[in-house]
């Protein structure tokens, strides 16, 4: 390969990484532009992390207002779905001139996975208003040994 | 062309001797501005002035129908509180800290006081949250220590406070961080009921949190909003990885 060909494909991976880190950016504005409360259905959006081990995804949800009983969980093998009802009515006075004086009755939270997991092993716990999801991945890693 | 920087717009000017500053932005948890709305409501507080930038988003908020705008500073007796509604922008940080201690500087402030969270990932198991101290220097540290909170010897911190605590390390300025251990993505009022007792301790005045526990899930759900903005702010500049670097030249 010539040194041009090499610095052709140099700067072609840096518009790629360029293009990546731009696509993101504005990933995450319209993440943030995406209203939390959802109008026909009542509900309001729980803020939400998800994070990976070697086996697992581990997806936590923040559920202020919420009893245990009141958490219903269902999973696929790429998704989950969380709705919990919450203990009292919800009104916000910043929405009242946006959709009338709606009042919000649950959190309501759909999630794509970032792999393909086994619903039927997820294990959750709900401590301190905060809900976490542990999935068994799938496609798990092994360990090879080197000889 | 001139680079963008803050200002501050004063609505009402007094001047107190030996005043404190104590800084309430969104921070991880939203511990410094949910800490920051705790006083701001507890001693009825008043707006003396608001910051202004072209670098913060064009918004102004409506509260009982009156215009406000994001970043203001509010006082009583003889303490300022800055505090903000908007998740400060990375490119507005710098300017930000230097403005903010320029007006500490101009009102002879005796010590700057930020408040704010560290991340725990074990923060589910702490009933308690712990609270450290950053110190400026000799006098400031003499201030933690009398207050009897844990010094954060090793680490490194990013973001606003940390901006702020270079530019008073500059101006001569003692100044103090204190973080209490919190979510580093849910708004955490039990993280603030921690930093506000080690600030009642540091200041000597009383401050009752009760009512910060009990409307804490209130908090929680209300302010999902801010807490998304900061925490893509935050991720911006990494600022949940900063407990994980270490000072290279200690390694």
């Amino acid at each position: 390969m010539s040194s041009i060909d090499e610095i052709m494909d140099e700067i072609l991976r840096m518009m790629r990484s360029f293009m990546r880190r731009v696509e993101k950016e504005l990933e995450m504005e319209k993440e943030l532009l995406r209203p939390m409360w959802d109008y026909n259905t009542r509900s309001l959006e729980p803020l939400c992390t998800i994070s990976e081990t070697e086996d697992e995804v581990i997806v936590t949800m923040d559920l202020p207002m919420v009893k245990k009983d009141d958490i219903r969980i269902n999973a696929t093998e790429d998704t989950l779905e969380v709705e919990a009802k919450l203990k009292q009515e919800m009104r916000f006075a910043h929405l009242r001139h946006v959709c009338g004086d709606v009042a919000f009755t649950c959190f309501r939270k759909i999630i794509k996975l970032p792999t393909k997991v086994i619903p039927e092993e997820a294990k959750a716990r709900f401590r301190g208003g905060v809900l976490e999801i542990r999935l068994p991945k799938r496609i798990r890693r092994y360990r090879i040994k080197v000889e | 062309m001139s680079i963008p920087s803050f200002r501050v717009v004063e609505m009402r000017s007094l001047e107190w001797s030996e005043p404190y500053l104590i800084n309430g932005l969104p921070d991880i948890g939203l511990v410094g501005t949910i800490s920051a709305v705790h006083l701001i409501k507890q001693f009825s507080a008043s707006e003396m002035a608001y910051l202004e930038s072209e670098l913060i988003p064009p918004v102004i908020i409506l509260h009982n129908g009156a215009p406000k705008m994001p970043i203001r500073i509010y006082g009583w007796d003889k303490f300022y509180v800055v505090t903000s509604d908007i998740a400060i922008p990375p490119e507005a940080i710098s300017p930000l800290s230097r403005c903010i201690t320029e007006y500490a500087v101009s009102k002879n402030v005796k010590l700057v006081i930020s408040l704010g969270g560290i991340a725990a990932p074990n923060r589910l198991e702490i009933k308690k949250p712990k609270v450290y101290g950053v110190a400026s220097g000799k006098e400031a540290k003499e201030v933690l220590d009398k207050a009897g909170i844990e010094p954060l010897s090793e680490g490194v911190i990013v973001g606003t406070y940390a901006m702020i605590l270079k530019e008073c390390l500059m101006r001569r300025v003692p100044s103090i961080i204190l973080l209490a251990q919190a979510h580093s993505h849910y708004p955490d009022p039990g993280a603030a009921a921690s930093v506000l007792e080690a600030l009642s301790k540091i200041l000597g005045i009383e401050i009752d949190v009760a009512p910060l526990l009990k409307e804490e899930e209130d908090l929680r759900l209300k302010l999902r909003e801010l807490m998304r903005r900061t925490s893509a702010m935050l991720s911006r500049i990494q600022k949940a990885h900063e407990y994980e670097v270490p000072p290279t030249m200690y390694v």
